[in-house]
């Protein structure tokens, strides 16, 4: 990289750390910290959840699938852009109606009570910092491979950075920094694609240099495991904490309804772009390792000059996820946990430097996990098949159906994960040998034991519903 | 072909235009919050 890459890449940081200043005056109280004051307006929310739910995953990821499979893998994952979409049509501008909630949590004990949302608060502290101990990892990965930096450097780099603009400046600063990284993540990926598709000659050279499988719907997969991978990510990952934070920012439904909505179709022209990298990879540099893709065509291909741009880009992509998941690990800890069940007279002022506190000491925890402890990061990891068939479902027909219940949701969260678990987990390999994604039966059982235990208490003249705090 | 070609620079433009459009609204967002 010459000089001026290397100033491109200084400049990205320079902005991260003025933004992360600047936000400093904007964060008064909890409000601010946590949604923002409510003022996040549909184009700010679309730049920030868009920068939030693409990460190292739908980037680098997507690219190194492609490259190995072809547009198939894309074909499956596009579930989670549906899922987006219609999160943003039905679910969002419903959460608007929570007056004061910040979590999911909040949502979950309206309507279930306290013990649905305790088990909700740990499991969504565990999933978040596991998601925000692979962005670490993910960011460490991105300076080695194109920088040619250790990966301890990268991480310690990029993370105290995202811990000193999420620490001072809460979600203000995580929103306000997601834009710009959004902006960057939407102007040079696409860009770096478009030159790839010069290098190779053209769109009719890159159908003609690839066997016709790579850019069919199912590729090489079976309808079942399409289907099944389908599912696991129309669910696994939808509404989890900070994208729920996000919708709970908006000043109205409107606004919550069209910025998800926008950020959903965005997702698909994401996806594409990044998946178009891995085969036009496959064509120039056919010998190479999959997850080599994108930070290899970035090297070679790209002209001086841009390669520090699209190096930031790809950082922006990992780091507006981190920022994200760390800004909800915090926000969760303190509100559904450490208020609630720990010490319920917090003042104001003290809450927001705890939340501060708290910020602080879940990142630089990830970043030791990342540095010396990854499979600590990978045991966390296993929460992430967890989320859809214990808390998804009964929050989402919670939102929809306005059902509350004392059991119900608690009861559905322990069988979905007890399922899931043996599934995935037992001696037994069910997931290898049925070939049916975890996250199915989970959901099943989730399903069948909320609608059993609401039946059971309404026809025992059981509480259908309880006071709220909605 | 042609059906490839849309498809493959639309995404471009239309990744770029969303690029666009979110720095138009957040500076104006951004100057309407920091008065």
């Amino acid at each position: 990289m010459s000089a001026i890459d290397y100033l491109g890449v200084a400049i990205y940081f320079a902005l991260l750390f003025y933004i992360g200043f600047r936000s400093v005056k904007q964060v008064s109280d909890s409000d601010d910290f946590a949604v923002a004051g409510n003022r996040i307006t549909w184009p700010i929310l679309f730049a920030t959840l868009a920068a939030s739910f693409l990460g190292g995953g739908a980037s680098m990821g997507r690219a190194g699938q492609s490259f190995a499979e072809g547009y198939a893998f894309m074909f499956a994952a596009s579930g989670f852009p549906i899922a987006v979409v219609l999160s943003g049509l039905f679910v969002a501008p419903r959460l608007k109606r929570y007056t004061g909630a910040y979590t999911v949590g909040d949502v979950i004990e309206h309507h279930y009570g306290a013990g649905a949302r305790l088990f909700t608060g740990i499991f969504s502290l565990i999933f978040c910092v596991g998601i925000l101990g692979a962005q670490a990892l993910a960011i460490g990965t991105v300076f080695n491979t194109i920088l040619g930096m250790s990966t301890t450097t990268g991480i310690v780099i990029g993370m105290v950075t995202v811990l000193f603009y999420s620490t001072f400046g809460g979600i203000w600063a995580v929103i306000q920094t997601d834009v710009v990284q959004f902006v960057m993540l939407a102007i040079f990926l696409p860009l770096t694609m478009l030159i790839g598709v010069h290098e190779v000659g053209g769109a009719s050279a890159l159908l003609d240099r690839l066997p016709d499988i790579q850019f069919s719907v199912f590729g090489s997969y079976s309808v079942g495991a399409f289907a099944s991978l389908f599912v696991a990510f129309l669910l696994g990952e939808t509404l989890v904490p900070p994208y729920t934070q996000r919708a709970l920012s908006a000043p109205d439904s409107r606004n919550a309804k069209i910025g998800y909505t926008v950020a959903g179709m965005f997702g698909f022209v994401f996806y594409f772009v990044s998946a178009t990298i891995g085969l036009l990879a496959k064509v120039l540099f056919p010998d190479i390792t999959p997850d080599q893709a994108l930070p290899e065509l970035v090297r070679m291909a790209m002209p001086v000059g841009l390669i520090g741009l699209v190096l930031a880009s790809l950082l922006a992509v990992v780091m507006s996820t981190a920022d994200s998941y760390l800004n909800s690990s915090a926000v969760v800890f303190v509100h559904d946990i450490y208020e609630r069940f720990i010490q319920p007279d917090l003042s104001e002022r003290k809450r927001l430097w705890l939340e501060r506190g708290v910020n602080l000491a879940i990142g630089v925890g990830a970043i030791v996990f990342a540095l010396y402890a990854s499979s600590i990061v990978e045991a966390l990891l296993l929460s992430y098949s967890l989320w859809a068939p214990t808390v998804l479902l009964p929050f989402v027909i919670a939102v929809m159906w306005r059902i509350s219940s004392r059991h119900a949701g608690l009861a559905a969260m322990v069988a979905g994960a007890l399922v899931t678990g043996f599934w995935k987990w037992s001696p037994w390999h069910l997931e290898h040998v049925t070939g049916l994604t975890a996250i199915i039966p989970g959901c099943l059982a989730n399903l069948v034991v909320l609608g059993s235990v609401l039946m059971i208490e309404r026809g025992s003249g059981g509480p259908a519903s309880f006071a709220g705090r909605e | 072909m042609i059906f490839y070609d849309i498809v493959l620079y639309g995404s471009a433009a239309l990744s770029m235009a969303a690029a666009a459009l979110v720095t138009v609204l957040a500076v104006r967002f951004y100057r309407d919050n920091s008065a």
